[in-house]
């Protein structure tokens, strides 16, 4: 009889998965090239972030990153929303995203984000780049479009203004992206460029034009 | 007996001289069958129209795939040749015929408009159930074709237009019943599946010559296809509401 409890009692800890909520303050955030603040929106604690002006190139390393976290293989759950800023310029498009495998100087990292303007577009070019991933330094959107269309990104519905829960699950070399707990990932890349990184932190990206809000983050690893 | 047979014999081969095509008739609707082979059956308790591609009386060449697809083999609804403008709804599913016939089948399955009363002219968007859910993004991303017969195959407009321009991904697969609606309004199509509240997929201008014609039910090579409850609502053409996104670029 205690061999089975003893035994039972083993197998729940193994079972529980480890789940970590991260509620954001201030002192577990690290702002890298981007404005943040800690708010009160659409009633929930949120982070609000806006990258900085003078970063004038795109897929940078534009994130909140999560301090003391180190994750390489798991899920990432988190809700963003996106607004664009009064004065975006004409190519924006709302980016939001999560970036991953951030190695401890920035140098390098993965990232999935999203476009909700073109979500719904008139123009099904534009509704098939609703969602991107890139690596950085070396596979920026612009360099995986050419080189491999249609492999990188892919077409969901999505706008702005709503809010959109973000659910990557990352094994290996294959991550996907699921939208608004959809059964069916709206995007799948199985050739990550930097599974060989032992692991990383993780950050809230946005680029240019985007008043971006992030809130319910959480990861499993 | 011997009489009837004969009778019969002559009636058939009347009708295939004078090249009259075979026509069912489901519910209150008529179709008649354009190179396919087709019947009424009861599937999962409804009846339902089936159709395949007649690959005798339109061959497939495996070395000359876009000259031998999106061709013009479908179900057309009979008594509508005015369809311009408004609405098409169906309700399809795809399976593969076992074996199939080719190795690139993809459960090809879809609506045609437009149809010109020759068949030399037509709009067409339809759906690729196979890779609706596969572990290949791009394989996915090409889940949806618009295509125009007969300029721009699928082919052609991979190899003419930015890659996405024509297709999208959708949420599809084979084996099970797919609501499709395509809202036509001028030079405009756009796809909701599943009722959606959103469109899944838009073709923002049209390439075809063909305003307004008829209306069929497609298939093409490996498809067994099931329809049933198809509705066609004739519309005005309604003014775009002005997008005030401007196109700067693909971005």
């Amino acid at each position: 009889m205690r061999i089975i409890i003893t035994m039972i009692m083993v197998l729940s800890t193994i079972c529980i998965v480890q789940a970590q909520q991260v509620d954001f303050t201030k002192a577990k955030l690290n702002a890298n090239n981007v404005h943040m603040s800690v708010e009160k929106f659409d009633k929930k604690t949120v982070v609000k972030v806006v990258k900085d002006s003078t970063m004038k190139e795109v897929d940078e390393p534009t994130f909140v990153k999560l301090k003391e976290i180190d994750f390489k293989n798991g899920t990432i759950e988190v809700n963003v929303l996106s607004r664009l800023l009064p004065n975006a310029p004409e190519f924006s498009r709302g980016f939001i995203g999560v970036a991953f495998h951030i190695t401890e100087d920035n140098s390098k990292f993965e990232c999935i984000y999203i476009r909700p303007t073109n979500g719904r577009a008139d123009d099904q070019v534009r509704r098939n780049h609703s969602i991107q991933y890139f690596a950085y330094p070396d596979y920026k959107f612009s360099r995986l479009r050419k080189e491999s269309p249609e492999k990188y990104e892919s077409y969901a519905d999505m706008g702005l203004n709503e809010w959109i829960k973000m659910k990557i699950i990352i094994k290996g070399t294959q991550a996907r992206l699921f939208l608004n707990d959809k059964k069916e990932p709206s995007l799948i890349v199985n050739d990550l460029k930097l599974a060989d990184n032992p692991s990383g932190g993780i950050g809230l990206f946005v680029d240019v034009g985007t008043e971006g809000y992030f809130t319910n983050f959480k990861i499993t690893n | 007996m011997k009489k009837i047979q004969l009778i019969l014999i002559l009636v058939l081969s009347t009708l295939y001289v004078t090249g009259q095509k075979q026509k069912l008739n489901l519910k209150k609707q008529t179709f008649e069958l354009h190179n396919v082979t087709g019947s009424i059956i009861v599937f999962e308790g409804k009846q339902v129209l089936k159709i395949e591609r007649d690959l005798k009386a339109l061959p497939f060449d495996v070395n000359n795939i876009e000259k031998t697809v999106d061709e013009a083999h479908y179900a057309r609804l009979v008594g509508l040749e005015d369809f311009e403008n408004g609405t098409i709804e169906v309700k399809m599913y795809s399976q593969i015929q076992d074996p199939p016939p080719y190795p690139g089948v993809a459960g090809f399955i879809g609506v045609y408009f437009r149809i010109k009363e020759d068949d030399s002219a037509f709009e067409s968007i339809y759906v690729r159930p196979k890779v609706g859910r596969v572990n290949n993004q791009m394989f996915r991303n090409h889940a949806v074709q618009y295509i125009s017969y007969p300029h721009a195959k699928f082919d052609t407009l991979r190899k003419s237009y930015p890659p996405g321009s024509y297709e999208g991904s959708a949420p599809v697969a084979l084996k099970e019943w797919i609501k499709m609606r395509i809202e036509v309004n001028g030079e405009t199509a756009e796809m909701f599946i599943n009722d959606m509240i959103y469109s899944t997929f838009i073709v923002d201008k049209m390439l075809g010559k063909q305003k307004i014609g008829g209306v069929g039910l497609y298939v093409d090579i490996g498809t067994i296809g099931y329809f049933k409850d198809l509705k066609v609502t004739k519309g005005q053409l309604k003014k775009k509401k002005k997008s005030t996104d401007e196109k700067v670029d693909g971005i």
